[in-house]
């Protein structure tokens, strides 16, 4: 039994058992308001408990489930549950410590993992990997961090458990077991210094026996003591000694391991503590005590056994020297007294103050805590002595928040800010409203007083109009603009600095005598060329900051003033001819290629469902295929890293419209096979900016590329195009209206099903002009002579209904979404909408398809998900269920982002848009004969291997709600789904000239630090009087010097004459 | 540099011509160390068989140094002033780009 125990020891705690859970699967649900935390000086251990615990669910059919990190709440657990009879249960117990570098710390817990996997393979519970389990629980405190007491003494108390859940009374195994962790904040165990206990030499009661389960850190170890424990409180002891057989070896002390210290017969000193013999438990502290012991010279440590009568033999020769538990919760506990067969022996402990215990309690507690006793004076000194922060750094105040505004060229022009390579300077004047800029501008004295200024300026005032002013005005002194937004309920009304008609530049608008202007609240400012950094506020906090500053330095002339630093600068220049001759050339090896701009695009993705392959030498029928388009970017002003990039209404809400419109069309699949229509669904990126990705994707079709991939698929030409679908600008209002173009090739029977299938939908005249769409594009290249389109926007005759359009303030909220209350699956109003609109068009596809009416619904949690995922999180669970888990969560990184819609420049930059809609659109319009088919990883590899028509994912996170499986052990999706960059022609074609405006040419520049900074600008005479004190220094140093050299001899220059 | 006075005139008057000759290959300034260096040799010592010979080499080598700064000179307006409006070649041409900035 011995061995068999020893050997289960010795094993890895990271098993390679083929089941185990994965951290990075984690799943984190928040709570929205935390307890207060209590007092850290009067903590009780195991009273207080942080707010979040992680859960873990294991059934023997299939396997663990995701970890989950939740708020604290009590179990719901069937009444048979096998732990509640048989006490199946293993814990652990470890904590975290917070040192006074900030970190969190963990002391040893690969340990405390090893032990708790012997335990549940002796219990017959499931195990799993060690090393995730930790990495869940470093998640877990990650997320309880405040809870970590900020104090030297007071720790986080982690109890990890595994329980056996599964509801039947029979003695067996459990099939179903739960893992969870719970922590809390605990005091020190002795805050008043040491405290010795008494103890209780029980001869009677044994708390393990060999071949029982004393080795394991089972619940049932500790029930069965406490009656023990009563016995030894009524006797004035506050803990048992635990002896075992008849020569009365001595154990554990209470729930401690137990060390003793005494002077052996040899005369030298040694540690004894008892050995691993199965009844002792593998104490975390144990092992530390005896690891550390073993490093001092003047003590031998030994694991051997220790009889009573040996203790008490060195007690009475008076070679006892200590005596102390061990364990997580004390560190180390000294034993002043044991009352042993009635009689009472007060042990040497504590007469020279316990000296090795504390010895070892201050040592662990320096490493739990992360102090180096060693290094502590130095570090002082370091710190409190050569002061390593800059001075630059003290001199100014950074706001990392800001937005700012970055430049972009096209083929003959330059747009958007530009500041100097070190950043522009200046006083900083600060307007709020239009009498405080009327104010300002009449100021002649002040403006005289400074050479430059940066004007700080509400973000209402941005418009033409000041701006305009402004420049005339100040001219060259205005070295640059911060914007400020007040709160979020001060934002402007209109806030739009794309054209009023936007992408106008180049004609792209067809059939249009007039200009309409559909933005009409447009400014035109982001098509501006400015010589000065501009950039953005948009944090509440930062705003008081400032304004703080401001007030204290800006009371009169006398004082000093405030000022400003923006940094922006932008490597390219003139246009993007210019930029990209000189990305290209290099002129010898050694001067690395240096890059100044990037082609704007992002990628074109298209799916359809994989029964329509046509390959050759299948012909494709003329007029056979519908596209259904969306694009996916946006873009403004004002950029950001990380904060909303705005694109709610445009295009976020018709992408997600897109998107489940996709869902329904994978769903009804059976009734689109009766039909030969071909449905793709095409997204596009780069359209924003003067529709590069529609003339990519049209450029492509007219060559032969569309679809890429395969060279034996059909290509599809402009003559297979039955007719093109668009979803546009779509912003929740209660009519949407479908343009439609041209009035000789569009299909009224189809205009009329779908009228009347969805009284919102308004028909706009046929030959009207069209609102900005890509569509634009694809009539234009084809002349309007090959299909219809269908345009289905919120954009009326003549008016887009969104204010903030292309700007960062068209956010969630501008849906009355409540962004920080948005759960996974809570019904808003948009997607109540989205429901509204897509179910009639679904029905309207089969009825002019298919022939056939039918009432088409799709499950409202869908569109749930996937509002949640694109505006709050789009590593949501909807991704974890269509990607395949074995390779990693890939969206992790981009926890808690709302997907970005700005401008791409794919695959310099990396976003998560892309892998996303190949992901979802991918599941959605997947072959679904091949849910039913059970195919396994490798059959799944097989078949992806044999196809190279279709991708196949194996899909194996949890069971998706979508599809009703009770166990789910991962299935193999089957998809169509091809993918092409969208960077415009015009940087694909050779030798195109990039001047030439036949296609867009847009690109962004490469910028390198963002900073802005605010700095103290003296007065006049502070200057002075510094100016003066430093040359009197000067003059004095001389002095001091030219003294020396005259009444001293020795010249440093030549060597003495000695 | 070793002191000339010090030099036999034969030895003057061959490394005089050498930096001279060497002068031709593209090297601007080996005229222009030749013109300065020699310059008290040609015209301000006393007189010696082989001054003749040096003055005529130190003349021409400072002629040919003008030349050239004229050259250099007007190049680097020229480039400075078109650089721009060279296009592509302009580009070509430079070999530290003006970040931000045509």
């Amino acid at each position: 039994m011995n061995k068999i125990c020893l050997l289960a020891l010795r094993r890895s705690y990271a098993t390679t058992s083929t089941s185990t859970f994965r951290a990075a699967d984690t799943i984190i649900k928040k709570t929205e308001h935390g307890n207060p935390k209590p007092d850290p000086n009067k903590l009780v251990f195991g009273a207080n408990f942080s707010d979040h615990m992680l859960t873990i669910k294991h059934t023997n059919a299939s396997g663990w489930e995701k970890p989950v990190i939740e708020p604290l709440k009590p179990f719901s657990i069937h009444p048979a549950a096998k732990v509640l009879h048989y006490a199946i249960e293993i814990f652990e117990g470890l904590k975290a410590y917070r040192g006074n570098d900030g970190k969190i710390r963990l002391f040893r817990p690969d340990l405390n993992m090893k032990r708790m996997l012997t335990s549940a393979e002796r219990s017959v519970l499931p195990t799993f990997d060690g090393n995730e389990l930790l990495e869940c629980i470093k998640k877990l405190i990650q997320v309880d961090a405040d809870w970590v007491p900020r104090s030297t003494s007071s720790t986080l108390y982690i109890r990890p458990t595994l329980i056996g859940t599964e509801p039947t009374l029979g003695v067996g195994a459990s099939n179903e077991s739960l893992l969870f962790v719970v922590t809390g904040p605990v005091g020190p165990y002795f805050p008043t210094g040491f405290k010795p206990v008494s103890l209780l030499a029980d001869t009677f009661h044994c708390r393990a026996f060999p071949g029982g389960v004393g080795a394991y850190k089972a619940g049932s170890n500790y029930g069965p003591t406490i009656y023990v424990n009563q016995l030894a409180h009524s006797k004035g002891c506050q803990q048992v000694l635990w002896l075992y057989g008849n020569k009365q070896h001595i154990t554990e002390v209470g729930t401690m391991n137990v060390f003793i210290y005494l002077k052996n017969k040899k005369g030298s000193n040694e540690l004894v503590t008892p050995p691993l013999n199965g009844l002792i438990l593998p104490g975390v502290t144990r092992q530390s005590i005896l690891d550390l012991g073993r490093t001092w010279k003047e003590l031998t440590v030994s694991e051997r056994e220790i009889t009573m009568d040996e203790l008490l033999e060195a007690h009475r020769e008076n070679r006892l020297l200590e005596m102390f538990g061990a364990g997580t919760a004390c560190i180390v506990c000294p034993v002043e007294r044991i009352i042993y067969e009635g009689k009472e022996y007060n042990l040497a402990t504590m007469n020279k103050g316990a000296p090795l215990t504390i010895r070892f309690h201050d040592e662990l507690v320096n490493i739990q805590f992360g102090r180096k006793p060693i290094y502590l004076f130095l570090q002082i000194f370091v710190v409190f002595c050569s002061q390593p922060k800059r001075v630059v750094d003290r001199m100014y105040i950074s706001f990392d928040r800001a937005r700012y505004c970055v430049r972009r060229l096209n083929g003959t022009h330059e747009i958007g800010c530009q500041s100097s390579i070190r950043g522009n300077s200046g006083r900083m004047y600060m307007i709020d409203n239009d009498q405080e800029f009327h104010i300002y501008l009449t100021d002649k004295k002040l403006i005289d007083s400074f050479n430059s200024f940066i004007i700080v300026l509400n973000v209402n005032l941005f418009n033409t109009y000041y701006i305009d002013y402004l420049m005339k005005h100040l001219d060259k002194k205005l070295n640059g603009l911060l914007l400020y937004l007040k709160s979020n309920l001060s934002r402007p009304l209109d806030f739009s600095h794309d054209d009023q008609c936007p992408n106008n530049r180049n004609s792209f608008y067809l059939n249009q005598t007039e200009k309409i202007n559909w933005n009409s609240k447009g400014t035109s400012l982001f098509f501006r060329s400015f010589p000065f950094p501009i950039m953005l506020i948009d944090e509440e906090d930062d705003y008081k900051r400032l304004i703080e500053f401001y007030r204290q330095f800006n009371n009169s002339q006398s004082s000093p003033a405030c000022g400003l630093e923006l940094k922006s600068f932008q490597n390219a220049a003139h246009t993007t001819k210019t930029c990209m001759k000189r990305n290209d050339i290099s002129h010898s090896l050694i001067d690395l290629q240096e890059i100044f701009c990037d082609p704007i695009g992002g990628l074109n993705i298209y799916s359809k469902l994989p029964q329509s392959i046509k390959i050759k030498p299948d012909q494709r029928s003329l007029k056979s295929v519908i596209l259904i388009l969306v694009t996916t970017d946006s873009f403004q002003m004002f950029l950001k890293p990380k904060g909303s990039t705005g694109g709610v209404q445009q295009p976020a809400t018709a992408l997600i419209t897109f998107l489940t419109l996709a869902h329904l069309i994978g769903q009804e699949q059976d009734e689109f096979k009766k039909q030969n229509k071909e449905i793709i669904f095409v997204t596009l990126d780069g359209d924003a900016l003067d529709y590069s990705a529609s003339f990519k994707f049209m450029f492509d079709m007219i060559n032969g590329y569309f679809p890429i991939g395969n060279k034996n698929e059909q290509p599809i030409k402009i003559e297979h195009i039955h007719s093109i679908i668009e979803f546009q600008s779509l912003s929740m209002t209660n009519e949407l209206w479908l343009h439609t173009h041209p009035s000789s090739l569009i299909n009224q029977t189809f205009i009329d099903i779908l009228l009347r299938n969805n009284p919102m939908i308004n028909l706009i005249r046929p030959n009207s002009p069209l609102p900005p769409a890509s569509s634009q594009i694809f009539l234009r290249q084809t002349l309007s002579l090959s299909f219809p389109v269908y345009i289905l926007s919120s954009t009326n005759q003549n008016q887009l209904l969104n204010h903030y359009y292309h700007s960062f303030f068209d956010d969630p909220s501008t849906l009355s979404i409540n962004i920080s209350t948005l759960e996974y699956n809570t019904t808003t109003e948009i997607s109540l909408w989205i429901k509204r609109i897509v179910e009639p068009f679904a029905q309207t596809l089969i009825e002019s398809l298919v022939g056939i009416k039918k009432n088409v619904i799709i499950k409202q949690e869908i569109i749930n998900n996937l509002v949640y995922c694109i505006l709050k999180n789009i590593n949501c669970p909807l991704i974890h269920n269509v990607t395949n888990q074995s390779i990693g969560n890939t969206f992790k990184p981009f926890d808690q982002t709302s997907m970005p819609f700005s401008i791409n420049t794919y695959p310099i930059s990396t976003t998560p848009t892309f892998p996303f809609i190949k992901y979802v659109l991918g599941y959605f319009l997947r072959d679904r004969s091949y849910d039913i088919q059970n195919l396994t990883k490798i059959s799944c590899k097989e078949r992806a291997y044999n196809d190279s028509f279709c991708s196949y994912t194996f899909v194996d996170g949890y069971a998706p709600s979508i599809i009703n499986e009770k166990s789910f052990s991962g299935y193999c999706v089957r998809s169509y789904l091809r993918f092409v960059q969208s960077i415009s022609p015009a940087f694909i074609i050779e030798n195109y000239d990039l001047s030439q405006t036949t296609y867009p040419a847009w690109t962004e520049s490469r910028w390198t630090t963002i900073s802005l900074r605010l700095f103290i600008i003296p007065t006049r005479t502070h200057e002075i009087v510094t100016l003066i004190i430093g040359i009197l220094l000067t003059f004095i140093s001389f002095c001091v010097l030219f003294f020396l050299r005259y009444y001293t001899k020795i010249s440093l220059f030549q060597p003495s004459s000695s | 540099m070793v002191s000339l006075s010090k030099k036999s005139p034969e030895e003057r008057l061959n490394i005089c011509r050498k930096y001279y000759r060497a002068g031709f290959a593209f090297l601007p300034l080996l005229w222009l160390i030749n013109a300065i260096w020699f310059y008290k040799q040609a015209f301000k010592v006393e007189s010696y068989p082989q001054q003749a010979q040096i003055r005529t080499y130190v003349i021409r080598s400072a002629i040919g140094t003008l030349i050239w700064i004229i050259i250099i000179v007007a190049w680097n307006i020229t480039f400075q002033l078109l650089r721009t409006k060279m296009g592509p070649l302009g580009d070509f041409l430079t070999f530290v780009y003006p970040r931000g900035y045509y």
